[in-house]
Formats: structure tokens, C-alpha cells, sequence
């Protein structure tokens, strides 16, 4: 009988190539702005993608055939961007996001900021605003709304990628999307005084 | 008139503490329910419950829209065109 295993099997290096270029290659446009949001460098952007599909191809035999790539491959490039770039970069440390995070894992997690933010603003927005303010965000709340919200990642995924348990996830993303509304409120109030300026005018 | 007055305070008090612990329970289900991550019944709960009540029907909406905005406003960087070829070099150089 023949053995029933998910593991990638390939014949010649030609053939691995192939298989690792079809499972992986489209991915490179959601790779690539991801580097770019995490570094806000075309450059690093550029080499934390190539780094990743190197150890994607280093570690292809390990990748199971059909399971999640986008997931798979999101998680070498989060890891590299922790090891290689994060030092670099002076993010704030570790330290000060695990007290908030322990903080918003308490009984507090769901009240929620109320704020004036309101839907027509934030249509009214253009995609530079949205941008900053998601810029202006810690780099763990940044990535979190990136995978959620921009690439539809599931929080079992999310989990997986991040290396945290699901209800991190949960209270990670609750906090980063209070953080990102006060930010949106922000640009949308300062808009709203152009507008007001407009209308005087 | 001071005891009429505690007992309107005491019955506001109570209705808002009452309706606070309805909507956090909401406010704590709306993000399952947008994040695609909620159970039939959380969904069919939460849309009853924000048809009856105005603050969480709002605030669904600034919810919803925060990621729409994230999700459709957001400009895509173009890859550079030498990104692929240079991956492929990379991988043919470094795993012979």
C-alpha cells in the first residue's frame, strides 16, 4: 500500500522548484507590503522578502502540501523581521506591551473607548490618512490589524503566526483597534476643521 | 423631594447598569461577529440586539467601517520587478 503522506515529494531539484515557485511565488504581493509595513523601507522591505523565501526553500520539506502557504509564509517573515530587524529599528520593548496586553486581559477588556469617530468621516478619508494612522500604531498592533483586517487571516491563523494563544489575539486586536480609532479620530477632526475652514471661507 | 429624587437617580442607575452589562456583552460579541469568527446563534443575537438599541447599532457601524476602510483604502506598493528574479538568483546561489 501506499503511504498516504502530506509531506511535498519531488523528484529532481526542477521539480521542487516548480512546486515551490507555484506554491509560494503569488504571494510575494502581500509579502512584500507586509515587509514594507513592518520596515517603511523599500529596501529592508525587499531583503526581509528574499530572506523569507530562502528559508521557505530552506525548510520546504517540512511544508505540508495544501495546508495554509499565506499563513506559513507570513510567520518566516514575522520571524525574521523580530531576529533581523527589530534591534534595528528600536521598537519599544517587549516589556512595556506585555503590562498593557495583561491589562486589557482583565476583566476591563471590553469597555471600549467611546469616541466621536463617525462612519462619514471615515469614508471621507483618503488612503494616505488611513495609512498614518495605521503607521502611527505600536508595531504589534500594527501587524495584528494587517493580518486580520487587510489579509483576512482567522484568529486560529493569527494565533499560529504570532505565537500567542487565541485569546491574545483577541485582546491584542481590541486594543489596536482603540489605539487605530483615536488615531482615525484624530485625522478626522483635523479635517473637519479644514472643512470648517473651507465653509468660513 | 430628596427621597423622589434618589429613587429616579437609583431607577436611571439601575437601567444603564442594567443596559451596560446587555451591551458589553454585545460590544464583546461585535468583533467576533465582524472578524467572520462568531457562532450562527452570537450573529443572530447581535443583530437582533443592535436593532433595538441605538448606541450598539453605532457603534457595529464605526466598527464595520474601520475595517473597510483598513481593507479597501489601504494603497498596495507595487513589487519591484526585480524582486522575483532576484529571489530566484538568491535560492539558485545559496541551496545548490
Amino acid at each position: 500500500m501506499e503511504e498516504q503522506n502530506s509531506k511535498t515529494t519531488y523528484k529532481s531539484k526542477e521539480e521542487k522548484d516548480s512546486l515551490f515557485e507555484k506554491e509560494f511565488m503569488h504571494l510575494i504581493g502581500p509579502l512584500y507590503n507586509f515587509g514594507y509595513r513592518l520596515t517603511f523601507d523599500e529596501d529592508d522591505a525587499n531583503d526581509l522578502v528574499q530572506e523569507t523565501y530562502l528559508k521557505a526553500y530552506r525548510f520546504f520539506d517540512s511544508y505540508e502540501k495544501g495546508t495554509n502557504a499565506k499563513a506559513w509564509m507570513f510567520r518566516i517573515l514575522k520571524n525574521t523581521f523580530i531576529n533581523e530587524y527589530r534591534r534595528k529599528t528600536k521598537e519599544p520593548n517587549k516589556v512595556d506591551y506585555q503590562e498593557v496586553e495583561s491589562y486589557y486581559n482583565s476583566d476591563d477588556v471590553n469597555e471600549t473607548i467611546t469616541s466621536d469617530l463617525r462612519v462619514d468621516s471615515l469614508n471621507n478619508m483618503i488612503g494616505d490618512e488611513v495609512a498614518n494612522a495605521l503607521n502611527a500604531l505600536d508595531v504589534d498592533f500594527r501587524t495584528i490589524i494587517i493580518l486580520c483586517d487587510l489579509e483576512g487571516f482567522t484568529y486560529e491563523e493569527m494565533a499560529k503566526i504570532l505565537d500567542i494563544p487565541i485569546g491574545t489575539v483577541r485582546s491584542r486586536l481590541h486594543r489596536a483597534r482603540n489605539v487605530l480609532k483615536e488615531k482615525l479620530n484624530e485625522y478626522a477632526q483635523s479635517m473637519g476643521y479644514k472643512d470648517q475652514r473651507k465653509k468660513n471661507d | 423631594m430628596i427621597d423622589f429624587i434618589k429613587e429616579v437617580v437609583n431607577k436611571l442607575v439601575g437601567k444603564k447598569a442594567q443596559q451596560r452589562y446587555c451591551c458589553k456583552d454585545c460590544l464583546c460579541k461585535l468583533n467576533l461577529v465582524l472578524d467572520g469568527e462568531a457562532s450562527t446563534a452570537e450573529i443572530e443575537h447581535l443583530q437582533k440586539h443592535i436593532h433595538e438599541c441605538a448606541p450598539c447599532f453605532d457603534h457595529y457601524n464605526i466598527e464595520k467601517s474601520v475595517k473597510e476602510v483598513i481593507k479597501h483604502k489601504l494603497e498596495q506598493r507595487p513589487v519591484p520587478a526585480s524582486l522575483i528574479e532576484n529571489i530566484r538568483g538568491n535560492i539558485n546561489k545559496n541551496c545548490k
